[in-house]
């Protein structure tokens, strides 16, 4: 049994005087123990919603998520029991406290699993920090070192399942595949899956087992890593791969991809990716494609 | 436009040379030559802390306090580092142009997009409200903001990060300006997205003879866009020329070690430089070499007479070169 299993989840943002805006809407999604899984799409397709509802962080509408089996029911103020799920935020600036030392803060990931064997200066070293850095405060770090500090005070939790929303669209591109290979690495020795989301095609295909390809709420396409990345078959996901310029020096402009990204308020009929799609049929415009592993008429299983 | 617009039409290359910025005693730019062409784009390439993105806020005179620029960058007639405070706000944002990489802070959070896009056509251009209304609607729909006229009174917060880089480029193309510099405009932004505005940029810059500097890391985006490439070093522009010989055939080592740090270059592992030790001053001891990035001897003065353009630079890459060299 896999260690997460998101079945159906329909994640709806509501605001005041405006439609709800169906950010997820129906997706499938499962990671087992051990397991890298990249979560890629353009940003608003709902990745982040995913991921934070997955963390308990946004109330689910409807379907279900189950974490070993048990659902994950939404985070309040009170003592959390749920602490096998641990994320990285995007922007290590804004998720390290300003006010205290980088020790104390991994401190706290440690209190949270009731270790009481393990130092933060431990984890700092697991995260390729020195050890004495736990005196400072997060000011004194780059971009880099603070993600890996924010890595280490999630790990501290002891979690089994770890999440990275987007952890390094906020970093130098020097520091981003490390930063992706770290995560990784720390993931896979633990033993807890990785559900790591990301924009960049090319970070995720050096990290993760498997991709999942989302488009405006929906995933439309699972796969191994290598194969996806060989034999895209939905064609949202041979856009995508399409749109990544090569450095071979002959000045080729990357493939774009016809249309805007529709409003998720109101979402095409029937296949989501009909409006832009190349390969557009009838039955696509009339019927939503909702099976998988890949979400389109093309690849109809049998 | 005025007579000023008309007299720089002929020659509105940007051209940089010899330029040096310093910060609190420290060389963060140790003279570069950079020269664009209108209706080209220059690529500007090298990893973090070598110092691309203060040759872009060099030309702009927005270097951070402190800062010291000598050289000159000549934009027409004019060395745009000579120009006094307020001739160099007519040229801000109405001939050159800027696109920041974070468009989360390169936008006022608290006026509407429509506010943010006209108020310099307004000073700029003397544009009425519903001319400059018009226009900003129009740039809107340029760069794809779907329901530009919508989108025109709303604020940044309620767009997605590459629809907020996309107001950004329509904010920078505002003015018409000759020169744009755009720092990694492309960096936070979807492949898709990306895509789409690699081919505003390209075409912006084939229909209006835009000269444009593309500062980048990602050297596939360059590929695709730039016409001429110079990768930089510390500081220091190690090599130049078109973008077919500098990324095929790479003269300098140390363009090589970039080109050969990528995944599909089957080369060694990507991003294998340090982040822990960024210190772009100088002659900061650089563990970003290690194995991916470290030229072999740079020195090996086979490789160094073929830079072009910036010849004048290769010895001292060579220099750097070896001092990495004993430090390994």
């Amino acid at each position: 049994m896999s260690l997460l299993a998101v079945d159906d989840l329909v994640v709806e943002h509501r605001s005041p005087g405006r439609p709800a805006v169906r950010a997820v809407a129906g997706a499938n999604l499962t990671v087992g123990a051990g397991e890298v899984v990249g979560l890629v799409g353009e940003s608003g397709c709902g990745k982040s919603t995913l991921a934070r509802a997955v963390c308990g962080l946004n109330p689910v509408t409807a379907g279900s998520i189950t974490f070993d089996g048990q659902p994950v029911a939404p985070l309040g103020l009170r003592r959390r029991k749920l602490t096998g799920i641990q994320m990285v935020f995007q922007d290590p600036y804004a998720s390290l406290n300003p006010r205290r030392r980088v020790g104390d803060q991994v401190a706290d990931g440690l209190r949270t699993a009731r270790d009481t064997v393990t130092s933060p200066a431990d984890l700092l070293e697991r995260v390729g920090l020195p050890r004495e850095f736990a005196g400072r405060h997060p000011h004194e770090f780059s971009g880099g070192q603070r993600q890996r500090i924010a890595i280490a005070r999630a790990l501290a939790a002891r979690p089994r399942l770890l999440i990275g929303d987007e952890p390094i669209s906020a970093l130098d591109a020097s520091a981003q595949s490390q930063v992706a290979r770290l995560m990784r690495d720390l993931a896979v020795d633990a033993g807890a899956g990785l559900l790591f989301i990301s924009h960049d095609l090319s970070v995720v295909r050096l990290i993760a087992d498997r991709i999942a390809v989302m488009y405006l709420g929906r995933i439309v396409e699972v796969g191994d890593t290598a194969e996806v990345w060989a034999d895209p078959r939905h064609p949202y996901t041979k856009a995508l791969l399409q749109a990544i310029p090569k450095p071979d020096g002959m000045g080729v402009l990357p493939v774009e991809l016809p249309g805007d990204v529709p409003d998720p308020v109101n979402p095409p009929q029937g296949c989501r990716f009909h409006p832009r799609c190349p390969h557009v049929m009838d039955v696509c415009r009339g019927k939503e494609p909702e099976f998988g592993p890949v979400a389109c008429w093309l690849h109809e299983p049998r | 436009m005025s007579e000023r617009g008309e007299g720089t039409r002929q020659h509105s290359d940007l051209d940089i040379s010899g330029l040096k910025v310093s910060i609190g005693g420290k060389e963060i730019l140790r003279g570069v030559d950079l020269r664009l062409a209108a209706g080209r784009v220059h690529g500007l390439a090298g990893e973090s802390g070598s110092g691309k993105t203060m040759t872009g806020l060099a030309v702009l005179g927005l270097l951070p306090h402190g800062a010291r620029a000598s050289g000159t960058v000549r934009l027409g007639e004019r060395d745009l580092l000579a120009l006094p405070a307020k001739e160099l706000n007519r040229v801000r944002g109405g001939e050159v142009a800027m696109v920041f990489q974070d468009p989360t802070t390169s936008l006022h959070p608290m006026l509407t997009v429509g506010r943010q896009l006209t108020e310099h056509m307004r000073h700029h251009l003397r544009l009425g409200r519903a001319e400059a209304r018009e226009r900003a609607v129009e740039l809107l729909g340029k760069v794809r903001i779907p329901g530009p006229a919508e989108a025109y009174a709303r604020f940044p917060h309620q767009f997605s990060g590459g629809m907020r880089q996309r107001i950004a480029i329509a904010i920078a193309l505002a003015c018409s300006p000759k020169v744009l510099i755009a720092d990694e405009p492309t960096t936070a932004l979807d492949v898709t997205v990306q895509a789409g505005v690699l081919r505003l940029l390209r075409g912006l810059c084939d229909e209006l003879g835009l000269a444009v500097l593309l500062v980048t890391h990602d050297l596939g985006v360059m590929s695709a866009v730039a016409d001429e490439v110079s990768v930089m070093k510390d500081g220091l522009v190690v090599e130049s020329g078109p973008r077919g010989r500098v990324l095929r055939e790479p003269a300098h080592a140390y363009t090589r070690a970039l080109l050969g740090s990528l995944p599909d270059a089957g080369g060694p592992a990507p991003g294998t430089a340090d982040p822990s030790a960024p210190d772009p001053g100088r002659p900061a001891p650089r563990t970003t070499g290690s194995s991916a990035t470290a030229p072999r001897t740079t020195g090996s003065s086979a490789t160094a007479p073929r830079t072009t353009g910036s010849s004048a630079t290769a010895p001292r890459a060579g220099g750097s070169g070896t001092g990495e060299e004993g430090e390994r």
